[in-house]
């Protein structure tokens, strides 16, 4: 026996022990001062002490005070109406253990609600809502130039700019710059085998924006913003993994040396492992920029830089913005050739990071809601069931005198039951379920050390179904105590549960059930179409078979173009000798990869009017072509004599062909293109840019010729006749005999890094399609449930028709009926409202509509298939009813 | 008159004790003892009658106290502080005291 326990009464005793302890202790101290002062004023010891004791006066009184004073008037019904509580608690879970099975699909219900949701919500808040891990996210901004006639423009920053804003004292307490123009690759050699690091060349304040502090050493300094080129002092930051993965967590390497392409670099500091880079991803050191004024790259034309600033405390974007529109009108003023018409816009960073993920965000978030609205419905419709099925035994207590409170009160601990269970089992669930999400996040989603089970969203859960549990739970309690407890009884014996205002507000629940799965499942197969359409895209090239990989020529030993040039040709002479291979080639960016270059290009025609567009620039190397299947529609590819020294040729794709002269022949005309003037050679086939299939004009041009543009960081094309990655230790070796210095890095099959452009997309499918079978399975339930129930509450009704001599298919099509008026009626008010909604979806989809028919059939078809299926059952059941027990009941 | 001395004093103890508290932290014994010192000992009341107005103000958020080593002796004191509450409401009594005063003594004649 558990007796009057209740966690109040323990908690006001463990307070009252407490504070008499105080008392006891700060009492004796105070007497034991007075008694010694008295016995420095001459007094003898005994008689001090009683004295002190007299003065202090009549401690129980005090205590008692005190007591008052601190706690308050002590109770006056010690242990409160603990005995009935535990009654009433000892009543309900019997009244569960009489009917487990409603128990288990109640608990069952919402753990499926609150678990599926919260795991989903946590994986999308954590990774999208907060893609910030750094303090006070809200103050990070991003710094990109732009033009007065397109202001959203985010383009790079020239430097001298950035050295101006960052002087900003009042508006920024720190600003960074960090090159990321292109991607920077550096050959680290001088221990053990080289290595491929990628490299961020950043200002001295880029941690500090971020944030960041030093595990070991220091950052940059602004003193290393100084160098002969690009890059500053010879001084490395290093990542935490670089660090460990180099010399196991060695601190002493402060101050050590290191080879990065060629040259020696000091080791100053190493980052703390929590650190991410979410500007720029995996970074595995970092390098100062070189901004020397009175450097070559340091001039307001040369737009090179990113910037990433953090704001001073109060100030906002707006103000940001208007102090550096100033400091442009000032620079303008006292130099008005240099800027043009280059404006700057300041952006919060996270804006910038996460994009275009809002639609996709809010999709995943109505979703969930709709999940948890359902399981909260369906628990609703349970308990409103139970509660008609239990009027009479409301009425009964009711008539007992069990006053409304104790009756509100049974209820109520019911439903908390249910929830307590229901809540515990939904936490472990999602919990497992967060864990379960990871495995299957594409590697776009994988910082799994930020996302974590947030408990914020299981109390949102909780409360949802906390409060249908309380509403659906206590609405028939209050109705019993308003009916007259002798008509309850009377109706009661009449077979109860048949009052149609009752039977309506059930059919009204299940019904919105269907509509709202309907919502989601609808949702769930117009992006199900989507992606299938996405892996439909035609490619216009084959990547199976293909291995990319690239290799960095430091520009030490590679200094020429003609030297680059030189050096790929004789790769591809030696690739191609070697078994298996079947076309290598070299291309500036893979395609369906995202953009690139964008360049003007322009050509003047007849009446010498000159008409331009922006087209992708490609250079590509060897048999580039051939390599990724590109067909080639007219003219020729780049050839051997396609040199420094030949005429300057280019060749485009359909698109730039039909944008500059549709239908005409575009073989030798001249084309304006990348600083010359360029006769075309060839057409090829339109290849996408992106993964999604968009095309743009495309000229490419010969790496032969132009080469001494810069050093171009090539990828390697290599198709072979089997898998890829297999040749990969062999053409590792051929690199080595051409160079034992150079490294082979990112080396993939060129159709997995394709799929992981689609993997945020198959990420979501899989989160909707988590939540249709979800929303399926508790509609499932649902209306099985009310089913089941009818047929329970027609026992006597069924049993009388069977005894009058009714056939038991007129049975069974009867409990049909009902089932299908229950869909069709969800279906009436579920599909317009899905097909109101779906414009969210828009964005997130291709190649199909929002309103895609086929979808909202077969949604359809399916609803009206498992209503019916979840009435076979209690059909089934009410056939086997013998006319004479039913009969007898009650 | 001594009486009704204490009388009065009684309803402001709670100033008193937020007045000597400002002059910075001590423990029951010696708030007391000051009590004492500032009114010539003409306070008398009983020693202990202070605590139960101690934990008032405590719970009134106007002190807080914490246990603290006391070197002359082996127990430990419970020693008082204002927090930023009990500043608050001492200058309001304060201003409230000095204006009654001035009423007060623009009817009764003072000796």
């Amino acid at each position: 026996m558990i007796g009057r326990f209740s966690p109040w009464t323990a908690w006001r005793e463990w307070q009252q022990r407490r504070l008499d302890q105080r008392m006891a202790e700060e009492f004796a101290f105070h007497q034991e001062q007075e008694q010694t002062r008295l016995e420095r004023e001459g007094l003898p010891p005994r008689k001090a002490r009683h004295e002190s004791e007299h003065r202090f006066g009549d401690r129980r009184r005090i205590a008692d005070l005190c007591r008052m004073a601190m706690l308050g008037p002590p109770s006056t019904t010690p242990g409160g109406d603990s005995m009935t509580w535990l009654h009433d608690l000892r009543h309900a879970i019997r009244g569960y253990a009489r009917q487990p099975g409603f128990l288990a699909i109640v608990v069952l219900t919402a753990a499926v609600g609150i678990g599926a949701t919260t795991a989903v919500f946590s994986v999308v808040s954590s990774v999208l809502l907060n893609p910030l891990p750094y303090p006070q996210p809200e103050r990070l901004v991003r710094l990109y130039s732009a033009t007065t006639q397109e202001p959203d423009q985010r383009n790079y920053l020239p430097a001298p700019d950035f050295v101006d804003f960052r002087n900003l004292n009042q508006v920024f307490t720190a600003a960074g710059a960090f090159y990321d123009y292109r991607e920077t690759g550096m050959d680290l050699t001088g221990l053990g085998s080289p290595l491929r690091a990628r490299a961020l060349a950043v200002s001295s304040g880029y941690f500090d924006v971020l944030g960041a502090t030093p595990l070991h050493g220091r950052f940059l300094r602004p003193e290393e913003e100084i160098g002969d080129d690009r890059y500053g002092a010879s001084v490395v930051v290093l990542s935490h993994h670089l660090w460990q993965q180099m010399t196991g967590g060695d601190p002493d390497i402060i101050g050590q040396q290191l080879v990065l392409d060629g040259e020696a670099h000091t080791v100053v500091g190493i980052v703390r492992p929590s650190f991410l880079d979410v500007l720029q991803g995996e970074v595995d050191l970092w390098i100062p920029l070189n901004l020397d004024p009175a450097g070559r790259w340091f001039n307001r034309r040369n737009f090179y830089l990113s910037a990433v600033a953090r704001l001073a405390p109060g100030v906002s974007v707006v103000q940001a913005q208007s102090r550096i529109d100033s400091v442009i009108a000032r620079v303008e003023s006292e130099t008005p050739e240099a800027r043009g018409d280059v404006t700057v816009q300041v952006l919060p960073l996270f804006d910038d990071v996460v994009g275009s993920s809002p639609a996709m965000l809010s999709v995943l978030f109505g979703a969930s809601v709709l999940v948890l609205l359902i399981a909260a419905i369906n628990i609703g419709n349970l308990l409103v069931a139970r509660g008609l099925a239990r009027s009479r035994e409301l009425a009964v207590r009711s008539a007992l005198g069990s006053g409304r409170r104790r009756l509100v009160r049974l209820l109520l601990l019911e439903s908390g039951i249910a929830a307590t269970l229901g809540g515990s089992l939904g936490g472990a669930i999602a919990y497992g379920g967060v864990k379960a999400l990871l495995a299957v996040s594409p590697d776009s989603l994988a910082r799994s050390e930020e996302v974590a089970f947030d408990p914020r969203l299981l109390l949102f859960a909780l409360a949802v179904m906390g409060l249908t549990t309380l509403l659906c739970g206590l609405a028939p309690a209050l109705q019993a105590a308003r009916i007259d407890p002798s008509e309850a009884l009377r109706g009661g014996a009449r077979g109860g549960g048949a009052n149609p205002a009752r039977r309506r507000l059930r059919t009204a629940l299940v019904a919105s059930q269907i509509a709202l799965a309907a919502v989601l499942l609808i949702g769930t197969g117009v992006l199900l179409r989507s992606f299938a359409a996405l892996h439909q895209v035609p490619l216009q090239f084959d990547p199976e078979g293909v291995l990319t990989f690239e290799t960095n020529l430091p520009d030490s030993r590679y200094d020429e173009g003609a030297q680059r040039a030189r050096f790929h040709r004789q790769f591809h002479e030696q690739l191609q000798g070697l078994p298996g291979i079947e076309a290598t080639g070299a291309v500036s960016k893979l395609p369906a990869l995202g953009p690139y270059h964008i360049w003007g290009a322009s050509h003047v025609d007849e009446r010498g009017e000159e008409h331009g567009t922006s087209s992708e620039v490609r250079v590509v190397e060897g048999a580039y072509f051939e390599a990724l299947g590109i067909p080639l529609l007219r003219g020729r590819l780049f050839g051997e004599l396609d040199r420094e020294d030949h005429p300057a040729v280019v060749i485009v794709n359909q698109a730039l062909a039909d944008q500059f002269w549709a239908g005409e022949n575009v073989v030798g005309r001249e084309i304006n293109a990348a600083g010359e003037l360029r006769t075309i050679i060839g057409v090829v086939a339109n290849v996408p840019y992106d993964h999604l299939g968009a095309v743009r004009p495309k000229l490419y041009l010969a790496h032969g010729q132009f080469a001494d543009n810069r050093n171009w960081a090539l990828t390697q094309v290599v198709k072979t006749d089997g898998d890829p990655l297999n040749l990969m230790s062999s053409i590792r070796a051929e690199l080595q005999t051409m160079d034992a210095e150079l490294v082979l890095h990112r080396a993939a099959a060129f159709d997995e890094l394709l799929g992981r452009q689609r993997a945020s997309q198959r990420f979501v499918v899989l989160l909707m399609v988590v939540f249709a079978a979800v929303a399926l399975t508790l509609a499932v339930v649902g209306i099985y449930g009310v089913l089941a129930y009818t047929v329970t509450q027609q026992r006597r009704e069924i049993g009388i028709r069977v005894a009058l001599g009714a056939q038991p298919r007129q049975v069974l099509r009867n409990i049909l009926l009902q089932g299908f008026a229950l869909a069709t009626i969800g279906l009436t008010v579920g599909l317009p409202a899905a097909w109101a909604s779906s414009h969210f979806l828009d964005s997130l989809l291709f190649e199909v509509t929002a309103q895609d028919p086929w979808v909202f059939g077969l949604v359809g078809l399916a609803l009206a298939v498992v209503t019916l299926m979840a009435g076979l059952a209690p059909a089934y059941q009410a056939l086997r009813i013998d006319p004479m027990v039913a009969l007898r009941e009650d | 008159m001594a009486q009704l001395k204490s009388d009065l004093l009684r309803g402001t103890l709670d100033m008193l004790v937020l007045q000597v508290l400002n002059d910075g932290p001590r423990h029951g014994y010696a708030i007391g003892q000051r009590l004492q010192e500032l009114t010539n000992g003409e306070l008398s009341i009983e020693q202990g009658s202070l605590y139960p107005a101690l934990y008032r103000l405590e719970k009134a958020s106007l002190l807080e106290s914490r246990w603290s080593r006391n070197p002359e002796s082996n127990r430990r004191a419970r020693v008082y502080s204002l927090t930023a509450a009990g500043r608050l409401r001492l200058s309001h009594d304060v201003d409230g005291w000095a204006a009654f005063v001035h009423t007060i003594s623009r009817v009764v004649p003072t000796k």
